[in-house]
Order: structure tokens, then sequence, then C-alpha cells
């Protein structure tokens, strides 16, 4: 009889190859193709990763908080193990988004970063993401619930730093008419298809981290199940 | 022999008539210069298409003479050539920004490769993160694969 295969299974091959096609088509179009715009010239090119890449982070820290919800109220295992995969891959997704933004800044304004409101609040759930990690690590037995309260917790910023764009802030928008439906032709569909790029390695990496915790939980239970037996000491 | 004669007359005539559109004469010019007269703007295209033809040095010789005749000339031609002073400033000051712009584009250039060097560093640590934990977890089957045939030594 053949073990059935987890969704992990195909999920990781499939859309990290896919990711890998989209990198590589992404980074020739938008050096060869797309067009300089016409007030950030050439450092306009940072936005199609840095947006690319802030877009999936509100997808991963949206499952994130989703599934911590799901996990408190029906203390599901899987649905924890979601969640802080999400969590992992939500913060390599906010390091890129920050390190990348802040360069762009420096090269189209001349500084590093701005207190301004949606960087501020950018920073601060990373942060939360960041001290979700920790508190996985550290905080001993409670630590899933814990966690899973942080990440309800972070997820409610998220339409805050959404539409803070849209509300006067200093941030920088997205192409020279604003926002990114007013993008010229070649540049939104290259943006489009980096989102779809960097999701497809947000599902790889999901689906990785979530095998690989699924596979740590699992060896846990054995472990004390050899312990309860009285096979391990 | 008559025939030889009427030969004779066309072909002086002939020439007459082409010695006659080469050099014209006294009645042609006056033609022309009342016709300048007239219409103004056939005036300007002889003058122009003269001016053309002409030797340089004369044309100066006639301008020295224009200026000296009169001042107001003189004065606007100085105009004249102060604005096209003015123009070249502005053109070398328009060479001079697209210089900037494009020391510009050229530092832009550094940042974008910063930017995108950030992010694969990101991802190489994320994948070291995630190569790490992989190994964590094959350490963890390995100890419990250990414990476990200790155990199964132990208890046959």
């Amino acid at each position: 009889m053949a073990v059935p295969r987890s969704a992990t299974d195909w999920m990781v091959p499939v859309f990290g190859l896919l990711g890998a096609i989209g990198l590589v088509v992404c980074i020739w179009l938008i050096f060869t193709w797309v067009p300089n715009d016409a007030v950030l010239f050439f450092n306009q090119r940072i936005f199609y990763f840095h947006v690319g890449h802030a877009f999936n982070l509100f997808i991963a820290v949206g499952v994130c908080g989703v599934s911590s919800l799901l996990f408190l109220w029906r203390r599901t295992p899987r649905w924890d193990d979601l969640a802080l995969a999400a969590a992992e891959v939500a913060v390599a997704y906010g390091a890129v988004v920050l390190v990348t933004g802040s360069v762009w800044a420096k090269a189209a304004w001349d500084h590093w970063w701005v207190w301004e409101n949606r960087l501020m609040m950018s920073l601060l759930l990373w942060l939360v993401l960041v001290a979700y990690v920790l508190v996985r690590r550290y905080a001993g037995a409670s630590a899933d619930r814990l966690a899973a309260g942080l990440a309800v917790f972070g997820t409610v910023g998220l339409p805050f730093i959404y539409t803070m764009v849209n509300k006067g802030d200093q941030h920088p928008q997205a192409g020279t008419n604003g926002n990114v439906a007013t993008l010229t032709g070649p540049m939104q569909i290259v943006f489009w298809l980096s989102v779809a790029t960097f999701f497809c390695w947000f599902l790889a990496l999901i689906a990785s981290r979530v095998a690989s915790t699924r596979g740590e939980r699992e060896l846990r239970e054995l472990r004390e199940q050899g312990l309860d037996a009285g096979l391990l000491t | 022999m008559r025939s030889r004669v009427w030969i004779v007359v066309a072909a002086l005539a002939m020439f007459s008539a082409r010695a006659h559109a080469e050099t014209p004469g006294p009645d042609a010019r006056a033609a022309c210069v009342a016709a300048m007269n007239v219409d103004k703007a056939f005036a300007t295209d002889v003058v122009m298409n003269a001016t053309k033809q002409a030797d340089p040095a004369v044309l100066r010789r006639t301008c020295d003479v224009a200026l000296g005749l009169d001042a107001k000339y003189a004065a606007d031609l100085a105009e004249h050539a102060a604005d096209l002073e003015s123009a070249n400033r502005r053109l070398a000051a328009d060479a001079k920004q697209h210089e900037t712009a494009s020391d510009a584009i050229a530092k832009n250039e550094r940042h974008v490769i910063i930017a995108y060097a950030a992010m694969w560093l990101v991802a190489v640590g994320f994948l070291l993160f995630l190569r790490q934990r992989q190994l964590g977890l094959r350490r963890e089957i390995a100890l419990l694969r250990r414990d476990l045939e200790a155990s199964l030594k132990e208890n046959a």
C-alpha cells in the first residue's frame, strides 16, 4: 500500500521551480524591458522587488494571524504549524522590504530612514513577527499560545499599514502618478509578475517549513511516547 | 540660294537670342527693379539669393559700412550677439544638467545593485536557517533511533 503523499511534498518542487523561473524572467524584464521612471529614473527598478515582497509580507502575516486565531479556537496543531511557518517566512520577507526600502529611499530622497507613519508601522509589524519567532523558541511549554496571541495582535495592524499610503503620509508612491493601478503597461505587467513570483516562493517556503515543523512536532511526540512507554531514558 | 539665305538668318537669330539671355539688357534690369519695388517678398528673395552667392569679404565690408551709417543697426547687431552668447551659455548649462542627471542615474545603479544584493543576502540567510533546522531535525531523528536501538538491545 502506497503511503499517501502530503501536499507539501509536491508544493515545494512545483512552486520552487515556478518561483525560480519567475525570478529569472523578472530580473531580465526589469533590466531590459521596463522603461526608466520619469521622476525616479533607474532606482525605480527597486520597486518591483520591494513592493512585490511587501504584498507577500501582507499575505504571510494574514496567513499567520488567521492560522493563529484558528489554533487558539480549535487547538489543532496543524494550524499552529502553518502559523509558525508563515511567521518565519514573513520575517524574511519583512527584512527584504525594510532593507530594499531603505536603500531605495537613500537613492531617491537621500535618506536611509524617515520616521513617518507607514515606515514606523512596518517596522513595528516586523518586530512583532521577530518577537513571535523568539517566543516560539524560548518561551517554553505555552509558547504556541503566547505566540498565537502575538500574531493576532500583529495582524490587526495590517489594514492600517496598507491604507496609510493614501492618507497623506510621506511614504513614496508606487509610480509617478501614484498607486500601482496608474503604472504604465510594462511596469504594471512586471510588477504583477514579480508579485506572482514571490507568491510562488512564499508557497514553496511555507510548504517546506510546514513539513519541517510537522516533522519536529511528530518527533517530539514520538520521544514523549517512547519515554512514557519506558523505551527511552 | 534663297533657302541658304534663310538658314543663315535663322542661325543669326538664334545666336542673338542666346546672347541676349546670358547678359540681361537694361530693359530686363529695369523690369526686375520695378518688380522688386512692387513685390517686397520677391525683393527679399532676390537679396537673400544674392547674399548667399556673395563673397564673405564683400559682405563684411558692406556690413561695416552699414554699421558706420546706421547706429541703431549697430546696436541691434550687438544685442543679437549678446542674445547668441546667452543662448550658448544656456546650452552649456543644459549640458551640465544632463551630465549631473547622468551621474545621478549612475549613482542610482549603485543603489539598485545594493538593494538587489541585500535581497539575495536575506534569501541566502533564510535558506541557511532552513538548512540548519533540517540538520537539527536529522540529528533529533538519529538520536531517537540510537536511543530506541539501545533500549531494544537492553530489553533483548
